[in-house]
């Protein structure tokens, strides 16, 4: 699905993602974790196209997207959302949703303006799907709510519901489980297996070692810009070099 | 569940529409009603631009000159139809509109509002000196009436129905192109652009495409003003123009359909009573600015709406009172 191809970025003198490669199942979610600074965040906006690496490429399904617009990469099909939210606050939570099915609606400016059939029937098509949506990430009571009044949580799920509106290959969670309590991290766990369920490809970053070990099919560490290991849940936890340099001693997973 | 959906958009039709009757005989007011009605469409493009994707213009009078300039140039000189001329000052503001946007697009906050003055001013001294094509500082004199059907807007009350017809017509375009999904690409630039772009929406082109439809509510209102005035001199297009446009923006109430209404209304009709004391209008202006933007960050619109709120909340606890004792 997802192929990285030895992507370097440089900021200033420092290298901030270095030579790093790794390739992602079709169907797979994928955890990809690291001390703080290790690069993950980075690596996240070289695939979504924020940077363009200095050097490397990136795949999608035999497809180089190295370097478009992160628009572009969007509607090639990968969404993701981010560590400290992004959601367009004044609005709405199902206009938030409505946006993510942006580049799916056919209708143009024309269309809008004249209010043609078609362009009512495809609201109404919109409308349904982000209830839906909404249902899927259990916020459909909060839709005519403002995005900004939702408590820290549930942002975290209507930036998955309106990543997930693009109808996107594959989706790319920034540290969705941050500052969710335990119960939160649970309901999360299920959201996300169910969205693989769906059909989706995920590739995680995450803090959590629980919720990562309890979910993904394979990880990839990384630490200082340099990938040191990858395998399953089971073998990372018992690579010693893991063990050394993310946790300095000590068990995964407690 | 039709007519209620209806009823609201009917009350301001309805009020705007018998407020019409009221002063008909009267040819003052009814030159400050058209006035009112051209600021109403200027203001709303402005806001489509600013209110709703974020981008600030403190030139906008650049393209209500060139909506002016081409109907009275193409008039007077080429002895072109009224109606074709506007559509032309359309496509020229069109065309001067994507010009300035291609570089505004990539830019925002103060860097934007100093490349819009830059803009604004340019086209000043375009109107100024060239002579051969704008006249300069004599004018534009004669400007032939707008027709419709052969039955010429000479009187000011014929003109008038036109300007409340235009308006509505504008300001319903408005509503259908918010309540669709450009006006939510528009909105979601406005809110976080960097999400924008991560959901799929292509900002550079949505920020384009906002100038020029923004730039067309304006560059009507300007052949508007062209067809009532008669004529047509640069001083109307100074910066000062610019200003007053973002003073009704802000003073009224921005991102909303009824703030640019207010905003218009309340500062053509300040505008009109301060007549002899024209040389401190800017003064105003600023003042009105500082007001705006420091006790009512969203305008009279927003002062309303609080209010409301406040009396729906006040009410309710007196309700509540009543109901225990």
């Amino acid at each position: 699905m997802l192929k990285i191809d030895r992507a370097t970025i440089k900021f200033g003198g420092l290298t901030a993602v270095n030579e790093v490669s790794f390739e992602v199942e079709d169907g797979a979610i994928f955890g990809l974790i690291g001390p703080n600074g290790a690069g993950k965040t980075t690596l996240f906006n070289i695939i979504s196209g924020v940077y363009a690496p200095n050097s490397g490429s990136v795949w999608l399904q035999d497809e180089e997207i190295t370097g478009l617009q992160p628009y572009q990469i969007c509607n090639k099909g990968i969404a993701r959302t981010y560590q400290n939210i992004n959601l367009f606050q004044t609005l709405s939570v199902l206009e938030n949703v409505k946006i993510g099915c942006h580049d799916k609606i056919k209708s143009g400016l024309l269309a809008n303006i004249l209010h043609t059939k078609s362009q009512r029937t495809e609201e109404k098509a919109v409308y349904e799907k982000c209830m839906e949506l909404l249902k899927f990430v259990g916020l459909e009571q909060k839709a005519e709510l403002v995005a900004k009044n939702l408590s820290y949580g549930e942002q975290r799920r209507l930036e998955i519901a309106r990543a997930i509106a693009t109808e996107p290959k594959m989706l790319l969670l920034d540290e969705p489980a941050a500052g969710m309590n335990s119960k939160e991290k649970m309901d999360l766990t299920e959201l996300i297996r169910k969205i693989n369920k769906r059909g989706m490809t995920i590739l995680l970053v995450e803090h959590d070692m629980k919720l990562v070990m309890n979910i993904t099919h394979e990880i990839s560490v990384l630490n200082f810009g340099v990938k040191i290991a990858q395998g399953t849940p089971e073998e990372i936890q018992q690579n010693p070099d893991v063990i050394e340099a993310y946790l300095g001693g000590g068990l995964i997973g407690e | 569940m039709k007519l209620r959906k209806i009823f609201p958009a009917a009350i301001p039709v309805i009020v705007a529409v018998l407020f019409l009757a009221a002063i008909s005989n009267n040819a003052y007011y009814l030159t400050i009603f058209v006035f009112c009605g051209i600021y109403v469409i200027a203001v709303s493009g402005l806001d489509i631009l600013f209110g709703y994707s974020g981008q600030i213009s403190l030139g906008h009078a650049m393209f209500y000159a060139s909506g002016a300039y081409t109907s009275g140039i193409l008039t007077t000189k080429f002895g072109v139809n009224p109606w074709l001329a506007i559509l032309a000052g359309l496509l020229v503001t069109a065309l001067l509109s994507f010009i300035v946007a291609l570089p505004a697009s990539r830019l925002v906050h103060q860097f934007l509002a100093l490349l819009t003055i830059a803009a604004g001013n340019m086209m000043y001294v375009f109107l100024s000196k060239a002579t051969s094509i704008t006249n300069a500082m004599a004018g534009i004199r004669q400007i032939p009436d707008l027709s419709i059907f052969g039955y010429e807007l000479h009187s000011n009350l014929s003109f008038a129905i036109f300007t409340l017809l235009a308006v509505f017509l504008f300001l319903f375009i408005k509503l259908r192109l918010i309540n669709s999904s450009t006006g939510r690409a528009f909105m979601a630039i406005r809110e976080n652009t960097t999400a924008a772009g991560g959901m799929g929406i292509n900002v550079r082109k949505y920020k384009i495409m906002a100038f020029i439809i923004s730039a067309l509510f304006t560059s009507f209102a300007g052949s508007m003003y062209t067809h009532f005035v008669g004529y047509i001199s640069p001083e109307t297009f100074e910066s000062s123009l610019s200003t007053m446009l973002m003073t009704m923006l802000l003073f009224g109430g921005m991102g909303n359909t009824a703030g640019p209404i207010l905003g218009a209304v309340v500062i053509a009709v300040i505008n009109e009573s301060l007549q002899s004391f024209n040389t401190y209008k800017t003064l105003l202006y600023g003042i009105l600015i500082l007001v705006a933007v420091l006790f009512m960050p969203r305008g009279c619109y927003g002062l309303v709406t609080d209010l409301g709120i406040k009396i729906k909340t006040l009410s309710r606890k007196l309700v509540k009172k009543n109901v225990k004792n």
